[in-house]
């Protein structure tokens, strides 16, 4: 119910700030709150222990949404409620993320949990992880070295390493999540299922397709939450989408349907195993749809 | 609406009938509510307790030396420290006139511990976070016993038997229609099994309904006091406080002048699980006497999900004959219940599914049955009082029926509810159960032209052939209105009475005092707008006060619908005697020749009604009466104070039917529900806004039983349904809106017509969606006895993985 | 471990406060009992569904329940007390008397809350959106019809308010 005692709490206003309370992280348990939603649940809950605390909140050169070089810089605390309105990710190769955020938890979580949050975390039934990696988003992760601050870049692939588990070390801080603009042509979407608006979802599926002159998908990137294995890539799926279009509602449930035959999944009290194939193919399909409609209109 | 409908029998109040804005409204919106957590005790130790981890085992070792050195910490006990101390359940205080078996228990754990959650320590601290430090450091070694988690594996031939006291695991078995004896029980079985062999039709079903129930939103706490010249001083967040007071006197040996027991002006929901004398309800004050400080213990909801609001919970097996025409000649049922560890003051697990087999026909004219509950022990918590007390599952099985017996006989499922509703009364069941008033068969087809079936069944038709399949379902529902005490001290060893106490001063403020402990329930307001109806005063001149024991009548507590058929009486009973009083001394003062009927009380003022000008203040009069009480007509007192112990003649049911309509996708097995009305008869409504509110509340939490609700264990016994996240409360954008509807009929019964109503509304619901979602998946010919119903399960019994049954081609038979 | 209590600024409701915490003090438990602010109520034990416990931080609704006290150094919170005034109440609160809204009120705080930054985002919800909105907050008494019906009611009178302050 209440965390276990936290011996110090950290505000930092600079990122040089910050990065020097996170390069104690060798020496002491230290963890970064951001919006705290998934964060503060596993304080409480015992399940985490830090022991210093540095609070992301007030890097406001943190947050907000541009266009750059290389597509769309998301930076990492930006919230869910403004990735829902930002018109930059609206109806396009990027919605999937706004979809996603949109619909995370509720309100009150929508206001103050992050995208950096719920990368770093990376729970096995979140939203934007698996909206995340059908953009291929690109994260640059900061740290402090002997020449002041360095940065490296790592694709959301390799990123999301397994359930609760990233590619961040310890006193590694994500600036931004930088969307690859995929060209003309582009589109993607996300859907979710669970039992109740706001609940985690059992199953859900991010898709990004690029789409030729006809319509027809010449390459996609699909994204499956809910699988005992954590967020991944479903790369049967990408290849059996290739060619189709949205003319073929039907073809493309069965890609989905056969790798849903094949993914890991377990049952629970709100869906059985098969319920969860079943909602795969459900899910899948309709959100490919989505995608191609918004893909159609990208050229 | 037909003729007299309209008033619903309040056309000559100006007050009573009214949609009144409730005043506890003003300082629960402003944050100004005094609910036991926002109660300031700064010198009070908090309590955190130990729980099990273990489903059934037993305690080899606890240690608490790690735990009893830590910061802020006080003291920490275990059971072995309190079993010499504390004497253990059960008190015939806390036992009803039932023939079932009332397992020992002390408040921890003494010995073994027998579900997951059960306290087995408790740690006390000058703070709460550090006593849940210091709660974390207590090491408990257990030794495992075999996990028992069903009835099934309860009655089991060789199961360990839980309770050392006991022989077996059957806690309570009994007839409902045997008579009470052994050879009564034998020659109704026989009786009933030559009927249902004769009969033309046989209908043979068997239901289930899983563990779930109504917990509230406001978790329980307890905090107590001791000092030699008071005594004891508890609050707790009980619907009963007075019940609390005398249980714990007898428990803890003290004379009831020495205990003092109040539960906060506000608490946060109760729906049946603030009722029971729990183990917590005793070890706290205990621990307040012992220590000689104040103590606090306020419940998270992780305790709350272990160890409260499991209700529900049934194996039913419905055997029933009828006519051709679908007319019930007789029914056999059988039922089992889950009843968790037992280990519940006042309720023991039993009571519930006692009551709800003692009402299991409902509104139903069966005069032939043979009825039988067992309950068995298991390795959960006791099961504890949930909103529909008892007939959430018999009304799920017997709505079910309904429509099952229809189909078979090839009748509209509205057609057999007809044919079998009660419709003369008084009514005694075949379990004895008195059905005093009511319309049952007007209330229903009320309810049935709101929802139109022909139209409804032409643009089901419609749907059809594009593939769309929406269903109508009802159901319909009865519950006790108050209890009378005839069946209370039966049930409960309590009395069943209404009381109160109005109180008038100088200044002409009144003042109504209740025993019971209202959770959200209106009594503030219900009862002002009673006493400002019947002294013509004003609604905030009147002020409700209530729960606590020093200063309030005895009353049993808030359940079973008392407040607006038991106690709201007692309050008009008390406000008439008294207006009465003041209308003798006012014609005796003024020498007037008119009887005290005949005096007005209103806007203020007291008044001949033939000679308006000839007229008093209330408040002047009320002024005489008690600070210049000279020349006082022969035989009266000076002073103005009532209390009234209102019970009825007989008991009271009130009656209420429910109507879904929804549709069903049988791709997914997902559905949605589009209209949800239900038609209430509770008589005499004395407020339409908080009976709305009432109904669409119940309404709420029974379709949240029905479909997200349900406590899990895993096969060891842990249970895995402890956050709001894994045991879902329905929320808004989940849910429908309710139109809730009226019929009536006065109850004759009680002094304004009112019937208590509430307590029953989660039981019709099940049925009501259950029966609609199986109208719409008729052409698949698929049939749905068990809750929960989830979109899964809908899609597996329609073939699931195997791919989707076709449609068959097949019509409704109408209605 | 040793403790490093923060000492900090906050303004609560208007008023500006120095307090000195422990990190891990929970922002709930800062109003509750430290400042005696009892309006705002816990409903869960950690999983932060209930909603009951939602504030404005920064004029933002979140649930207090899982933002430590700290972070809430240098910024405003507003809670149910400081919402509106006695004389003068929120469109919300004089909406939810009307329709009845509330039964225990346990959650009504929460609600009222989370409505009333609603509210000031979408002025002119449908129900669909008034329900969709209070995801993140649970009522076990009212069934939620009148609650719907309070935020449309209030919904309305701010509109109008609004429309007279700008003619």
């Amino acid at each position: 119910m209440y965390p276990a005692p936290i011996e110090s709490l950290h505000g930092p206003t600079t990122i040089e700030e910050a990065l020097r309370l996170l390069a104690e992280a060798d020496k002491r348990e230290v963890m970064c709150i951001a919006g705290g939603m998934s964060l503060m649940q596993a304080v409480k809950a015992r399940v985490v222990r830090p022991e210093v605390v540095v609070d992301l909140n007030r890097l406001d050169m943190l947050r907000g949404v541009e266009r750059g070089a290389g597509g769309i810089e998301v930076g990492s605390m930006t919230c869910y409620v403004d990735l829902a309105r930002e018109p930059l990710l609206r109806d396009n190769a990027f919605a999937a993320i706004s979809d996603a955020a949109a619909r995370v938890g509720d309100r009150q979580v929508r206001n103050r949990g992050t995208i950096g949050g719920s990368l770093c975390w990376n729970y096995v039934a979140a939203c934007l992880p698996a909206a995340a990696l059908a953009v291929d988003g690109q994260l640059e992760l900061l740290s402090l070295d002997g020449d002041g601050i360095s940065s490296r870049t790592i694709g959301i692939d390799d990123f999301l390493t397994g359930p609760l588990e990233t590619a961040r070390e310890p006193h590694e801080l994500l600036r931004s999540i930088t969307l690859p603009d995929p060209g003309p042509g582009g589109g993607s979407a996300y859907k979710k299922w669970g039992p109740v608006t706001a609940s985690l979802p059992v199953v859900g599926i991010a898709v990004r397709v690029i789409v030729d002159r006809a319509g027809a998908c010449r390459e996609a990137r699909v994204a499956i939450a809910g699988l005992v294995e954590g967020t991944q890539r479903l790369v049967s799926v990408e290849e059996g989408l290739i060619g189709l279009s949205i003319a073929d509602a039907g073809a493309i449930e069965g890609v989905f349907e056969a790798a849903g035959a094949e993914a890991e999944v377990q049952g629970d009290q709100w869906a059985t195993e098969d319920y969860r194939r079943l909602l795969i193919r459900e899910i899948g399909g309709e959100v490919t749809m989505t995608a191609l409609k918004r893909a159609g209109k990208a050229h | 609406m037909s003729h007299g409908d309209d008033d619903h029998g309040t056309g000559n109040f100006s007050l009573v009938g009214k949609r009144v804005p409730r005043k506890e409204d003003i300082r629960l919106t402003q944050g100004r509510g005094q609910y036991f957590a926002d109660l300031k005790m700064p010198d009070a130790l908090h309590i955190v307790f130990v729980r099990s981890s273990r489903a059934h085992a037993e305690i080899v070792s606890i240690d608490t030396e790690a735990a009893k050195a830590a910061p802020g910490v006080v003291a920490v006990f275990t059971g072995d420290d309190i079993k010499d101390r504390i004497t253990p359940l059960p008190h015939p205080i806390v036992v009803p006139n039932l023939p079932g078996k009332f397992p020992k228990h002390w408040p921890l754990a003494v010995g073994r511990v027998k579900f997951n959650g059960e306290p087995v320590a408790v740690v006390l601290a000058t703070d709460r976070y550090l006593a849940e430090d210091a709660a974390e450091l207590v090491e408990v070694e257990y030794s495992d016993l075999p996990y028992v988690g069903s009835p099934e594996a309860a009655m089991a031939p060789g199961a360990p038997v839980i309770h050392q006291d006991l022989d077996n695991n059957e806690i309570f078995s009994m007839s409902f229609t045997g008579g009470g004896t052994a050879e009564g029980a034998a020659a109704n079985e026989a009786e009933i099994s030559a009927i249902l062999e004769g009969a033309p039709v046989i209908v043979d079903e068997k239901f289930q309904v899983h563990r779930t129930g109504i917990t509230p939103l406001e978790t329980r706490g307890a905090a107590a006091w001791w000092n030699e010249d008071d005594g004891l001083t508890c609050w707790i967040t009980t619907q009963r406080p007075h019940i609390d007071r005398l249980a714990l006197a007898e428990v803890l040996g003290l004379s009831t002048s020495m205990v003092r027991v109040m539960a906060p002006r506000d608490q946060g929901g109760g729906f049946g699980n603030k009722a029971p004398f729990y183990r917590e309800s005793i070890l706290i004050p205990w621990l307040a006497m012992t220590l000689k400080r104040p103590v606090r213990w306020l419940e998270s909801r992780e305790e709350s999900l272990m160890v409260i609001g499991q209700e529900r919970d049934q194996r039913i097996h419905i055997t029933m004959g009828t006519t051709e025409e679908g007319r019930i000649l007789g029914m056999r049922v059988r039922i089992v219940a889950d009843n968790g560890d037992g280990c519940q003051g006042v309720y023991w697990g039993f009571v519930m599914p006692v009551l709800g087999a003692a009402t299991f026909c409902s509104g139903y004219d069966i005069a032939k049955a043979d009825i039988r509950l067992a309950c068995y022990v298991t390795n959960k918590p006791s099961l504890a009082p949930s909103r529909s007390f008892g007939s959430y599952s018999p009304r799920f099985a017997m709505e079910r029926m309904m429509d099952l017996v229809a189909a078979r006989v090839g009748r509209s499922p509205l057609d057999i509810r007809r044919l079998n509703l009660v419709k003369s009364f008084p009514y005694t069941t075949a379990t004895g159960s008195y059905l005093d008033s009511g319309d049952y068969v007007k209330c229903f087809n009320t309810l049935v032209d709101t929802m139109d079936p022909k139209a409804f069944r032409e643009r089901q038709a419609e749907l059809r052939k594009q593939g769309r399949f929406i269903g109508l379902g009802f159901s319909t529902g009865t519950e006790i209105s108050g209890i009378a005490s005839k069946v209370f001290v039966q049930l409960e060893n309590q009395p069943g009475y209404g009381s109160a106490t109005v109180r008038i001063d100088a200044r002409g403020r009144v003042q109504v005092l209740e025993g019971d402990a209202p959770q959200g329930t209106s009594h503030e307001t219900t009862f002002s707008q009673v006493a400002a109806e019947v002294l013509g005063i004003q609604f905030d001149d009147v002020v409700v006060q209530t729960g606590d024991t020093q200063n309030t009548p005895f009353a049993s507590g808030s359940l079973g619908a008392r407040g607006g058929s038991y106690t709201v009486s007692a309050v008009y009973n008390a406000c008439r005697s008294l207006r009465f009083k003041m209308a003798r001394i006012f014609i005796h003062d003024r020498r007037i020749n008119a009887r005290p009927e005949d005096i007005e009380f209103e806007g203020g003022f007291v008044f001949p009604s033939l000679d308006r000008e000839n007229k008093m203040g209330f408040a002047e009069l009320a002024d005489r009466i008690i600070m210049k009480p000279i020349d006082l007509p022969e035989g009266e007192q000076a002073g103005l104070e009532a209390t009234d112990y209102f019970e009825a003649p007989t008991s009271m049911f009130y009656f209420g039917a429910h109507s879904c309509i929804v549709e069903v996708f049988p791709k997914t097995g997902q559905f949605k529900i589009q209209r949800y009305v239900t038609c209430e008869d509770a008589g005499t409504v004395i407020n339409p806004l908080i009976v709305e509110g009432q109904v669409q509340g119940g309404v709420i939490q029974g379709l949240s039983n029905a479909m997200f609700e349900q406590y899990l264990y895993d096969d060891q016994g842990q249970q895995m349904t402890t956050t709001l996240e894994g045991y879902r409360m329905a929320q808004a954008p989940d849910m429908p809106h309710v139109e809730v509807t009226h019929s009536y009929t006065p109850c004759p019964g009680t002094p304004l017509g009112s019937r208590g109503l509430g307590e029953g509304v989660p039981g019709p619901v099940p049925g009501a969606l259950v029966n609609a979602v199986c109208d719409a998946l008729s052409p698949f010919g698929i049939k749905i006895n068990d809750l929960p119903l989830r979109p899964d399960r809908i899609w597996h019994m329609l073939g699931g993985p195997d791919g989707i049954r076709e449609p068959e081609g097949r019509g409704m038979a109408g209605g | 471990m040793s403790i490093q209590p923060i000492t900090f600024e906050t303004t609560v409701n208007g008023e500006t406060v120095e307090v000195t915490v422990p990190p891990r003090l929970l922002l709930v438990d800062l109003l509750r009992d430290r400042l005696g602010l009892t309006g705002t109520h816990v409903g869960c034990t950690f999983e932060a569904v209930c909603g009951a416990c939602t504030v404005h931080l920064d004029g933002v609704a979140v649930k207090s329940c899982s933002v430590l006290a700290a972070q809430a150094a240098g910024r405003q919170v507003v809670s149910i007390e400081g919402l509106a005034s006695k004389e003068n109440p929120h469109p919300l609160q004089s909406a939810f008397q009307q329709t009845h809204a509330l039964q225990c009120g346990y959650c009504t705080p929460g609600i009222i809350m989370s409505m009333a930054e609603f509210l000031r985002e979408n002025p002119d919800p449908n129900e669909e959106e008034i329900r969709f909105a209070l995801a993140g907050n649970i009522c076990r008494c009212t069934g939620y019809s009148h609650i719907v019906e309070a935020v449309q009611i209030a919904a309305r009178e701010l509109r109008g308010k609004t429309q007279e302050k700008r003619a």
